[in-house]
């Protein structure tokens, strides 16, 4: 293979996919997968790239992380507001 | 403590509920039955005489020293081969029996050298203590008769001399070899007078025969027969330290015999639960690596890896690492900087590496070696049981009725377990071996496995399902076990899976190249046939499909109700001897001790209050990632405790490239290895014999490592990393590693029981150790899953994308050998390299008369990734289109050939099924010429007393 950067990311997502495509809810699954084991950087590049290249159960996988790292963003930022207003 | 011999029973324990009463020498005494009297009497506290008897042998009757007096017996009988009866009066010390006693010695000694006081043996001789103990006072016979006085020493193994004259033929050597080892080396040639110990054929010396230099003979001579060189050169040990081996995951405890700062030997201790007194070549032997000359002992700086390594003071060293991280951070941020824990190295040290990571560099990029093996393990049983540990003790093997070892090679990779296994074997178990060579379990001395699945690499999980298909289609699952202990549903839509048709061994044939008969002979064997127990290794965890099958292992033995009770069970048998407790002590980017996921809050909490930090919630990178982002300009600072990843990980130029990119590489290690080529700080570490701390071995037993000797670089590694976090401004303050046991244990539930106090009193301690289990736990997932119901996982074979074609025909896959280990930075610096001085390719006869070549010929392994040369070796051992070679030594690099295609899972490398091509060679290729230049130009080192002129 000797691909690395944003294609070894595409090749792990694809290879992570395959092998989750008989679970119940594959795209769940993979997309769980990502998070629980991708660095959020790792995760922000592939979602920058865009599905090129991805297989259809990654690309909604990766939509699938996309919103759980917005949410976390959200959240995240929530908690910030909230301790700025605590401060206050 | 001083120096005392191993007490020694005579005759082994026997495990009986049933007990009988005797009297010896006055004294009641009640044993269990089926005790001999030598041992009842040695457990009351008596020593009965004896020569030929061990209590790690069989009963052999041979030396008549030990008879005995009994009420309403005739005679006088040995007391080592009559057990004790009901009722049984005994009397150890008659005047006849003390006749007889010194009649029989007089024999001895007429033919055995009167040289004791120069004897290497001299006061650590049975054969000296057993006379003195008959009162021997004059040898009637005189000693000019026939003897065998002048029979030449055997110096040929470079760890022990044999020495003939001094044999008096107890057969102890002999019968270790067998009973202990099960290498049938050693037999008794001849007859009566002209008996004699022989290693094989009688042309042979020690080092060309069978004998694969466990010491088990060396162990059992009572006499100087067998002896260390080591305790010829330096004599008889004063004090003894009891520690765990620092080589594989069994966890062998030894002896250290010392004499002042010196080790003399490292003898296997009988109290050990993990070895019960037996040792293979590495850890018996192979420890003077320590003292080697190429230990670096000085803090070493520079610049740039260009530039020569200058020494300096361990100030100046941890002011320069603490300025470049602190910089690297300010400039890049924290996500920049990582580590790498050791598994070489104790609990206490890995802990502090991923804490310095995690509390000091504020990030969760931290790995560790697992990645490149058991990472599948972890996801794999803690995804099925819900825990990342093999599931029994290795005494559940002599209840095992059948043994399936898959991509596994015990006898040379955890050589002191298979001889524990080949015991069972030869009792009448049945084998059961998936691999791709015909390893030595397949066919050795009195081992003949039933079935051998010697399948194409990469095939693993295609022959499991077809297992499962075998077992779930002939009915031959155990529903019961399944509906009470697993999740049904999950269950049922397994069977559904591997019950369809495209999953018969008829089918999957095709794809795994074994005969379906035999896959069918072997699910049944292992379903049916008792108590099934499998044990796996790095052939399963290190491809593209490791952690599937690891989950289609434990399908397999949850479909057949063969997990939670003794002699069955899913068994990883560790390649490294700290790899399950480095992987338990957090070292994994995703997870803090204990296996609990960086996004677990609760667990979060618990660190942060403990640390007064906070703790990412989201994974760092792994090592393949780590190197992928050093290439690509974002990570720039690595701390690598005692790890070689030049050498051991996979794509070699990757790897090269990626530590390259890097601002700050640290090495914290023995030796300048090939990793250091690429520091730019160099710090001198300590070898277990320097060092407190612990180890948990492949059965998840925490057993003590105690320091034996000063550390050469003045301190532990523990202190190391210490120091390191307090250069860049923690505030730790840990004395002694017993502290930092104690934050494992309050921060980590299946450690909470788990202290010094606890492993000095019990021994060892097998985790969880608990409130529910606070004496540890032997076998896990008794009563239930730790997870709760055990969970079957569809895992469909998915073929690697590594594949054969016309420029790469062949298939390379790679292991280890039985003396030495892993990239060999230990071993290669000990008298090992008799036995395997380089890498060679094992290539079949076939494909190696299609290329020309013969054994010794240079020959070129080329693969998409690389090139190097090696010597081959032609063998049928391999199968025709397959390769294998070992990554012991740097000069072959197996690792510039191997792909960087991994596990899905975890990206543990695909290290067993690389495409290449074999090819004549004249030598080595450009590329390894290359390497040793750059390599002798890294190396090179400005001593603080030289500098100067160096400089100039």
């Amino acid at each position: 293979m000797s691909a690395h950067g944003i294609e070894r990311l595409v090749y792990m997502a694809n290879q992570i996919a395959r092998h989750l495509v008989l679970e119940r809810d594959p795209v769940s699954a993979v997309a769980d997968h990502i998070i629980a084991f991708w660095t959020p950087a790792m995760r922000d590049q592939l979602i920058k790239h865009g599905a090129t290249g991805l297989d259809l159960i990654a690309a909604k996988a990766l939509e699938q992380a996309h919103r759980h790292d917005v949410n976390l963003i959200s959240l995240a930022r929530k908690d910030q507001f909230l301790e700025r207003c605590h401060e206050c | 403590m001083g120096y005392e011999p191993q007490s020694d029973l005579g005759t082994p324990e026997v495990a009986n509920v049933n007990v009988v009463r005797c009297r010896i020498d006055g004294r009641d005494l009640t044993v269990p039955e089926g005790t001999s009297v030598m041992r009842a009497a040695a457990l009351a506290g008596g020593s009965i005489p004896k020569l030929c008897a061990s209590d790690n042998l069989k009963q052999f009757g041979s030396c008549r020293m030990c008879l005995v007096e009994i009420d309403g017996v005739r005679g006088t009988p040995a007391s080592c081969t009559t057990l004790v009866s009901d009722g049984m009066n005994v009397h150890t010390q008659t005047p006849l029996l003390q006749k007889l006693r010194r009649g029989v010695m007089e024999l001895y000694i007429s033919d055995h050298p009167l040289d004791c006081l120069t004897c290497s043996a001299n006061n650590d001789c049975e054969l000296q203590d057993t006379a003195a103990q008959v009162g021997l006072r004059d040898v009637r016979y005189g000693y000019d008769g026939a003897n065998h006085l002048g029979a030449p020493v055997d110096s040929s193994n470079p760890y022990f001399d044999f020495d003939p004259s001094k044999c008096i033929a107890c057969s102890r050597c002999v019968r270790a070899c067998d009973e202990v080892q099960g290498s049938f080396a050693l037999t008794i040639a001849g007859r009566g007078f002209g008996s004699s110990v022989s290693a094989g054929l009688a042309s042979e010396d020690f080092l060309s025969s069978e004998c694969v230099s466990c010491g088990a003979c060396v162990q059992a001579c009572p006499t100087a027969t067998l002896q260390e060189k080591s305790v010829k050169d330096i004599g008889k040990p004063e004090r003894v330290v009891v520690t765990t081996c620092a080589y594989c995951g069994v966890g062998c405890t030894f002896r250290a015999e010392m004499r002042g700062e010196q080790l003399v030997r490292m003898v296997p201790w009988k109290g050990g639960k993990a070895n019960r007194g037996h040792s293979c070549v590495k850890g018996r032997f192979a420890w003077g690596y320590a003292h080697h000359q190429e230990r670096i002992t000085h803090p070493m700086i520079r610049d740039s890896i260009d530039q020569p390594w200058r020494e300096v003071s361990w100030e100046e060293a941890l002011i320069f690492a603490a300025s470049r991280i602190n910089s690297i951070r300010e400039t890049y941020g924290r996500n920049a900087l990582g580590g790498i824990t050791s598994s070489r190295c104790t609990n206490e040290e890995t802990f502090l590496v991923q804490k310095l990571v995690r509390a000091g560099f504020g990030t969760n990029n931290v790995d560790t070696c697992a990645r490149v093996c058991h990472s599948p393990t972890g996801y794999g049983l803690k995804t099925t049981f819900g825990t990342s540990a093999g599931t029994q003790d290795f005494d559940s093997v002599e209840e095992s009725d059948v043994i399936l070892v898959i991509g596994a090679n015990p006898t040379d990779g955890h050589p002191v377990f298979a001889s524990r296994m080949k015991r069972r074997l030869r009792q009448g178990a049945k084998l059961i071996v998936i691999d791709p060579r015909r390893t030595d379990l397949v066919r050795s001395p009195h081992i003949t496995a039933d079935y051998h699945l010697p399948l194409r690499p990469g095939t693993n999980v295609a022959v499991l399902t077809a297992m499962a298909h075998v077992i779930v289609t002939e009915g031959l699952a155990n529903e019961d076990f399944i509906l009470a202990r697993c999740e049904w549903e999950e269950y049922q839509h397994w069977a559904e899976f591997v019950a369809h048709e495209r999953h018969s061994p008829e089918h999957l044939s095709a794809v795994c190249g074994v005969d379906p008969e035999v896959i069918r002979n072997a699910a049944r064997l292992y379903a049916t046939g008792g108590n099934g127990a499998i044990y796996y290794g790095l052939g399963v965890t290190e491809h593209s499909q490791g952690s599937s099958t690891v989950m289609a292992i434990a399908n397999l033995a949850m479909a057949t109700g063969n997990v939670g009770r003794r002699g069955v069970g899913v068994n990883p048998l560790r390649g490294q001897n700290n790899v399950q407790g480095a992987c338990d002590m957090g070292s994994f980017p995703h997870e803090l001790s204990g296996y609990r996921h960086v996004s677990d809050a609760t667990a979060r909490a618990l660190f942060e209050n403990a640390w007064d930090v906070r703790i990412d919630p989201e994974p760092g990178l792994r090592i393949p990632n780590m190197l992928d982002a050093a290439v690509e300009g974002t990570f720039k600072m690595i701390y690598i405790q005692g790890e070689d990843i030049l050498q051991s990980d996979p794509d070699t130029q990757h790897v090269a490239a990626g530590l390259a990119a890097m601002d700050c590489v640290i090495v914290h290690d023995l030796f300048l290895n090939e990793t250091a080529n690429y520091a730019h700080i160099f710090l001198p570490g300590s070898t277990f014999l320097e060092k407190n701390g612990t180890f948990t071995n492949a059965e998840r037993r925490i057993q003590r490592v105690r320091k034996v000797m000063e550390p050469l670089n003045g301190y532990e590694d523990w202190q190391v990393t210490q120091a390191l976090a307090r250069a860049i401004g923690l505030d730790w303050d840990y004395t002694h590693p017993s502290e930092i046991m104690e934050e494992i244990a309050w921060l980590t539930p299946s450690f909470a029981g788990v202290s010094y106090e606890r492993l000095e009193a019990d021994g060892s301690l097998q985790w969880p150790v608990d409130a529910a289990a606070p004496d540890g736990t032997p076998i896990m997932h008794v009563d239930g899953f730790v997870r709760g119901k055990g969970r079957f996982v569809v895992t469909d074979y998915v073929p690697t994308d590594e594949r054969t074609g016309p420029r790469f025909p062949l298939l390379l896959t790679t292991g280890r050998i039985l003396s030495q280990y892993n990239v060999g930075a230990q071993t290669r610096r000990t008298a090992n390299t008799v036995w395997h001085p380089e890498d060679v390719l094992e290539i079949h006869p076939m494909d190696a008369e299609n290329r020309g070549l013969k054994t010794g010929d240079w020959v070129r392994l080329a693969s998409r990734s690389g090139e190097t040369t090696l010597r081959a070796q032609v063998t049928d051992r391999v199968a025709p289109g397959v390769v294998y070679t070992t990554f012991h030594h740097p000069v072959s690099q197996a690792n510039v050939v191997t792909t960087d295609y991994s596990d899905w899972a975890t990206n543990c490398p695909e290290y067993k099924v690389t495409a290449v091509q074999v090819s004549a060679s004249n030598g080595l290729t450009e590329w390894q010429e290359d390497y040793a230049s750059r390599t002798r130009t890294s190396r090179r080192v400005m001593h603080s007393d030289s500098a100067a002129e160096l400089e100039g």
